[in-house]
Parts: structure tokens; C-alpha cells; sequence
């Protein structure tokens, strides 16, 4: 199982085909959920032929930054070059997460499984939440 | 302005509202019990299955799956393998509801995500080619519904 972690070198990353077309995945991906206690944001973007993805925490007064981690991209059968689904992975030390997406009617549903590695007693736990495509340039920094 | 994450740091206690330590209840668990998943599940799908049926096997805390895939489109065997992941509903625990699990099956490997949701086992798998830079094939995406075999 490919397990790419943040922070990590991007020779991790996967390589992709240059002639796959990342227009229905790259951008700005906001939860539909105004009130979402688990990931607001999701940023998906291309650097060369790699991509990452780059999570929002929900948090007040900010949101939480997770940081990018690599990317890889699926396409809905083999013989297609239209992507519509990635996954990704972070270790954040006191917790890791397995994120998988897929696109369904112009929503982005991004399920979690979440690891806890400290001793806080949390139970390692799942979620699933959805998010459409912001209008607004990509603009982070 | 964002919140510094500090994310190699063990003091980071979460980096979502809902992981939040004072929301822990009393009954949380370390390891969800993967009970309920055991047994066989038979594809909703008949007429073009990719994968045909699912057999959970609970040992303990420990989750075992075999695939039967068509024969066709998907291999027919796909061995066994162990549950990477099991997760609960929440931070506050109970039973297993989702698991992650990988298939090493030569030409490819395959990443699992699976639920439970209304009664059906619903699996997403990442199926992803080791033969890069042939460039015929894109790994893709599918998604299958499993509900609980008669006889399971």
C-alpha cells in the first residue's frame, strides 16, 4: 500500500502522466458543511508532474494548516486519462491519516481514517465529507 | 492568519475542532472490535461484478478478508490480507465500522477503504499499476456495495 508522507522528500511522490488530464481534480475544494468540525478546506495542486494535497483543519479563530503531502491520482477505468479520484497520506506524529476522494456529480467526497499514536486515549476513527470546487484563484500564501 | 501547526511535534494535540481532547468520553477505545464485520458479502452488483464476494474472518481484534474477484476484469483470487486500519465511528469509540486494507497482487497493488453504512459493506479500491512507464493503463477508482450473504 502506497503510504507517501508529508514532510518527506517528493521522490516519494508518484510520477504521472503528463498527457493526464487534471482539470476535474486541481483547485480549491471547500467543505459544504459552513459548520464542519473536521476538514474546512482541501487545496489540490500541481508542481511539474507531481500533485499534493494540502488540508485545512477546521479550528477557530483559524483553521489548521496540515501542511502538503503527495498526491496520487486515479482514473475511473484504466483505458482513461481523466482522473476523478486521489488519495494521500499524513503522518502528523500524534496522528496519521489515510485520505481517499472521489468525485461524484461535481462533489469531492473525501473519506478519512484516522490513526491516533499518542496516549490521549482517542479511538482511531472514520469520516466522510463532501466539498465542491471554489470559484476563487488557488491563493495560500 | 493560520494557527502554526507544529506538525512533527507530539504536544500537538489536534489539528481539528472534533478531535478535540476534552470531547473524549469515558468509553473510548484503543482497538474497535472488527466483530461486525465478520461473515461473507455478496456483491448488489450481478451483473458486472468486479469483485463477486467478500469473506471477513475476526480473529480477536483482528480482521482477515479474501476477495473473490470475476475472473474477467479482475483477477479471481486475491488472497488474503489484514486489515491495516479499523476504525470507529468517532474518538469516542465502539465498534468498527471501517477498515483500510492492501492487495499485493503482482501486476498492481490495491488500496481498500471499506464502511458499513445501512447495512452494506460499501469498499472503494485505489488500484494502482507497477509497471510505470508503460503509460497504457491509469491506475483508477472503483467503488463496490456488499450486503450480507444468506447463508453468512
Amino acid at each position: 500500500m502506497s503510504n507517501p508522507r508529508s514532510g518527506e522528500s517528493t521522490s516519494t511522490a508518484v510520477t504521472i502522466e503528463r498527457t493526464l488530464d487534471l482539470s476535474a481534480l486541481l483547485g480549491d475544494w471547500r467543505n459544504t458543511n459552513d459548520a464542519a468540525t473536521g476538514i474546512a478546506r482541501l487545496l489540490l495542486t500541481q508542481a511539474g508532474d507531481q500533485i499534493f494535497a494540502r488540508i485545512f483543519g477546521a479550528g477557530h479563530p483559524d483553521p489548521f494548516d496540515w501542511g502538503e503531502a503527495p498526491a496520487e491520482v486515479f482514473a475511473e477505468i484504466p483505458e482513461s486519462m481523466q482522473p476523478t479520484s486521489f488519495t494521500f497520506y499524513y503522518d502528523l506524529g500524534f496522528m496519521s491519516v489515510w485520505l481517499q476522494t472521489y468525485l461524484a456529480k461535481g462533489v469531492l467526497v473525501v473519506v478519512s481514517f484516522t490513526r491516533f499514536q499518542d496516549s490521549s486515549g482517542r479511538s482511531n476513527y472514520f469520516g466522510k465529507e463532501f466539498f465542491f470546487r471554489s470559484q476563487n484563484p488557488v491563493a495560500v500564501k | 492568519m493560520l494557527q502554526s501547526s507544529g506538525l512533527r511535534s507530539f504536544d500537538v494535540k489536534h489539528l481539528r475542532a472534533q478531535d478535540r481532547l476534552e470531547r473524549i468520553g469515558a468509553d473510548a477505545r484503543l482497538s474497535p472490535s472488527p466483530s461486525e464485520f465478520s461473515g461473507t458479502w455478496v456483491n448488489t452488483n450481478t451483473d458486472a461484478p468486479g469483485i463477486t464476494y467478500v469473506t471477513c474472518t475476526v480473529e480477536g481484534n483482528v480482521l482477515r478478508l479474501r476477495l473473490e474477484g470475476n475472473g474477467s476484469s479482475e483477477p479471481s483470487g486475491w488472497g488474503e490480507a489484514t486489515a491495516e486500519l479499523l476504525c470507529a465511528a468517532s474518538i469516542h469509540g465502539g465498534p468498527a465500522m471501517s477498515f483500510i486494507a492492501g492487495f499485493d497482487l503482482g501486476f498492481k497493488k490495491v488500496q481498500a477503504g471499506a464502511n458499513l453504512n445501512q447495512g452494506l459493506l460499501v469498499i472503494a479500491f485505489y488500484h494502482s499499476f507497477q509497471n510505470n512507464g508503460e503509460g497504457s493503463r491509469s491506475n483508477y477508482f472503483s467503488r463496490e456495495f456488499f450486503h450480507r450473504a444468506a447463508w453468512s
